[in-house]
């Protein structure tokens, strides 16, 4: 399976994701179509999934080298952590939310093609690739959503409609986000050491994914010193999320990041 | 959990009370004034001594401010329990203030390039443009580690099995920054540029200095596997290929057609390593040898159709394009390295010789060194004459990596206890 068939691919698994979405809404007056939100849902999944098995097939590598690849797992994971933030949370929105964004994910793939390249340059070929390109897609879908979970915090707030679960899940989301995140950053430095000799290079990517994960630790700080004062700490995770932005895209376009390493 | 959120929220909303700054209890206004301060006073240092670079001092000096580093929060926090300096020092508006200032150091970083001298004066003089030897950068590191460490020691004493995410987590990061920046004193990168035939005992490091090793090695063959040539249509305007889609590049395979920018082609034959012969490409294995591919293009319109041969070239031979019309040829591009490797005789001082391949991502070890394939010389791509191996000694690796470990179990704690460690992470001494 290769790039050709991806729109048909992406049209498919929007729509499935589509319908999953209206079942929802409806299921708060029929409950009884609940079950085709996860009927719906699951079935784009499992379009998407034999899609990205088939590409890695037929790459005869990892599908994680290109700007694409990365945000055809991010359409993937995004789901997922929507997916279970519901089933947890019982919170139906951030499903929604997550939905939307990984199909608008879907999307910019279609408006920008790839190349069917099996290339991947010996650099890469490392048994550290997978799981360092992995945990940090699965970060990033994690941060995704609390940030969209800090703005509904910062709008439910201005509103004193705040409820302690939303703010609950905003913790637990980065929570989990920034282990990965910190798994992932060492995962590389671990990479770094076997491929480029050193464990820290001051890689303009590693800038940023250092800047990144500073700046979720400045969160947790701010979270854990005065709990009752929600809105700092949810401006600095809306923020977070516009570094990381720059760590994952915006450093191919950084004049400083032109010698980089990491440019794909 | 939720109640006493609750009361927490309209107490610090009803009760809060602006304090003058410089009146203890401190909070973030002086972290914050603190850390301004910092960067200000580095900046400045940086002005007055202009053209001067800051580098870690080497064994023992570096292992001396090291311990010395990891002491004063000891002694500190021992003699001092009480002191509200001390207590501030301990606390999260102190390190949040640390955590801004590196990340303003790190950010600046990040914006202007590095390690290139920038036309702009003021920038090279502030030391933007190699931050991670500039004062403000070693200073709001210096000021981190001590927070850092002021943090990590209250809370080790006396040593709670409640606090053991809190310390993998906060030593963890100590021992990997301290590690690494007064490691770098000690870390040494060399590389050595072989030539088959040759032994080699010396090497050059990072500011072109000659270093004698305790190693040498001779290359005995340099080995390149590549990925087959793609192929294209090339603008003569642009001299670019045009890519739009994935059907605009292909991998170059005997017995492939397709349809590239509306002209239908058929590869008949491709040879990985071939000469010219005439007006033909045969294959043959020798030294500069090129790929080839006999193609047959036909336009849609006209019916007509071109077969000839198109030849990426290398150093030896020169390229070959199939011209389609005035605009349009089909081009092939600079196959891409799959792997590359050295074989290499190694000879130690203690005596020891053995062959070893040194490929990329799989470095070897010898006295001390970890052996990396560092380049070759890429004009002549497989045919290189040359294999520059890089040498790097870090006797720091086991100590950041013993942090690298700690942080993993960091990492795995936070996954485990999720949203409780913000409850222990809560200030419970305010």
């Amino acid at each position: 399976m290769t790039w050709t068939v991806y729109p048909v691919v992406a049209a498919v698994t929007s729509g499935l994701w589509g319908l999953s979405l209206m079942m929802l809404l409806t299921g708060r007056f029929k409950p009884k179509v609940m079950p085709l939100t996860h009927l719906f849902f699951w079935s784009g999944m499992l379009v998407l999934t034999v899609f990205i098995l088939g590409l890695w097939g037929s790459l005869d590598r990892p599908p994680m080298r290109t700007l694409g690849e990365t945000r055809l797992w991010y359409s993937f994971f995004m789901p997922l952590v929507g997916y279970l933030t519901w089933r947890h949370w019982g919170l139906g929105w951030v499903l929604s939310y997550s939905l939307l964004m990984a199909a608008v994910f879907l999307m910019i793939n279609v408006l920008n093609p790839e190349v069917h390249d099996r290339a991947l340059m010996p650099a890469l070929q490392s048994p550290w690739f997978v799981p360092h390109v992995i945990v940090y897609i699965f970060a990033y879908a994690l941060l995704a959503v609390s940030a969209i979970v800090a703005v509904r915090v910062l709008w439910d707030d201005r509103r004193d409609l705040l409820k302690p679960s939303t703010l609950l899940m905003a913790d637990n989301l980065v929570y989990i986000g920034f282990a990965f995140l910190t798994l992932g950053l060492i995962f590389g430095a671990l990479w770094g050491k076997e491929a480029w000799g050193h464990y820290w290079n001051w890689d303009p990517k590693e800038i940023w994914a250092l800047l990144t994960w500073i700046v979720y630790l400045g969160y947790f700080h701010i979270r854990a010193h005065r709990p009752g004062k929600v809105r700092p700490a949810m401006w600095t995770l809306a923020f977070a999320f516009l570094v990381l932005l720059v760590c994952w895209f915006g450093v191919n376009y950084l004049p400083s990041a032109q010698g980089s390493i990491h440019t794909y | 959990m939720s109640n006493d959120q609750t009361n927490r929220i309209d107490t610090t909303r009803i009760g809060y009370v602006r304090k003058p700054v410089w009146v203890h209890p401190w909070g973030y206004a002086e972290a914050f004034v603190i850390a301004a301060a910092v960067l200000v006073i580095g900046f400045a240092l940086e002005w007055v001594t202009p053209g001067k670079s800051l580098s870690a001092p080497s064994w023992p000096w570096n292992g001396l401010i090291g311990g010395v580093m990891l002491l004063i929060p000891i002694v500190l926090q021992v003699t001092l329990p009480k002191n509200p300096m001390i207590l501030w020092m301990s606390r999260i508006p102190a390190s949040m203030g640390a955590i801004t200032a590196v990340t303003i150091s790190v950010l600046l970083m990040g914006l202007f390039v590095q390690g290139q001298s920038s036309p702009v004066a003021w920038v090279n003089r502030l030391g933007l443009t190699e931050m991670t030897s500039s004062w403000p950068f070693l200073m709001s590191i210096a000021w981190f580690l001590f927070v850092l460490g002021m943090t990590t020691v209250r809370r080790s004493i006396p040593l709670k099995r409640k606090n053991i995410g809190f310390l993998l987590n906060h030593l963890g990061l100590w021992i990997v920054v301290a590690g690494g920046i007064f490691g770098s004193g000690d870390l040494q990168r060399v590389t050595m540029t072989l030539e088959q035939g040759q032994t080699v005992w010396y090497g050059t490091d990072r500011d072109g200095n000659m270093v004698e090793m305790p190693l040498a090695l001779e290359l005995k063959r340099f080995h390149m596997e590549e990925y087959p040539p793609k192929m294209g249509v090339l603008n003569h305007e642009t001299g670019n290929l045009i890519v739009r889609n994935e059907k605009d590049l292909v991998e170059i395979e005997a017995g492939s057609t397709g349809t590239m920018s509306g002209w239908h082609y058929q590869i008949h034959k491709f040879y990985g390593e071939s000469g010219q012969i005439g007006d033909r490409y045969e294959p043959i294995n020798d030294y500069g040898a090129a790929p080839s591919a006999l193609v047959e293009a036909t336009n849609p319109d006209s019916g007509d159709t071109l077969r000839g041969w198109i030849s990426c070239g290398s150093f030896a031979m020169k390229h070959r394009f199939l011209q389609l019309n005035e605009e349009y040829s089909l081009a092939m591009t600079v196959p891409q390295s799959k792997r590359y490797m050295s074989l290499v005789q190694l000879y130690t001082k203690s005596g020891e010789t053995g062959l070893i391949d040194i490929e990329v991502n799989q470095p070897r070890s010898a006295e001390g060194w970890k052996l990396y394939q560092y380049s070759y010389d890429d004009r002549y791509g497989k045919w290189s004459p040359i294999s520059v191996i890089e040498a790097v000694r870090d006797p720091w690796l086991p100590v950041v990596y013993t942090g690298f470990i700690m942080m993993l179990f960091g990492a795995g704690y936070i996954l485990w206890k999720g949203k409780e460690m913000a409850n222990e992470a809560g200030e419970d001494d305010q």
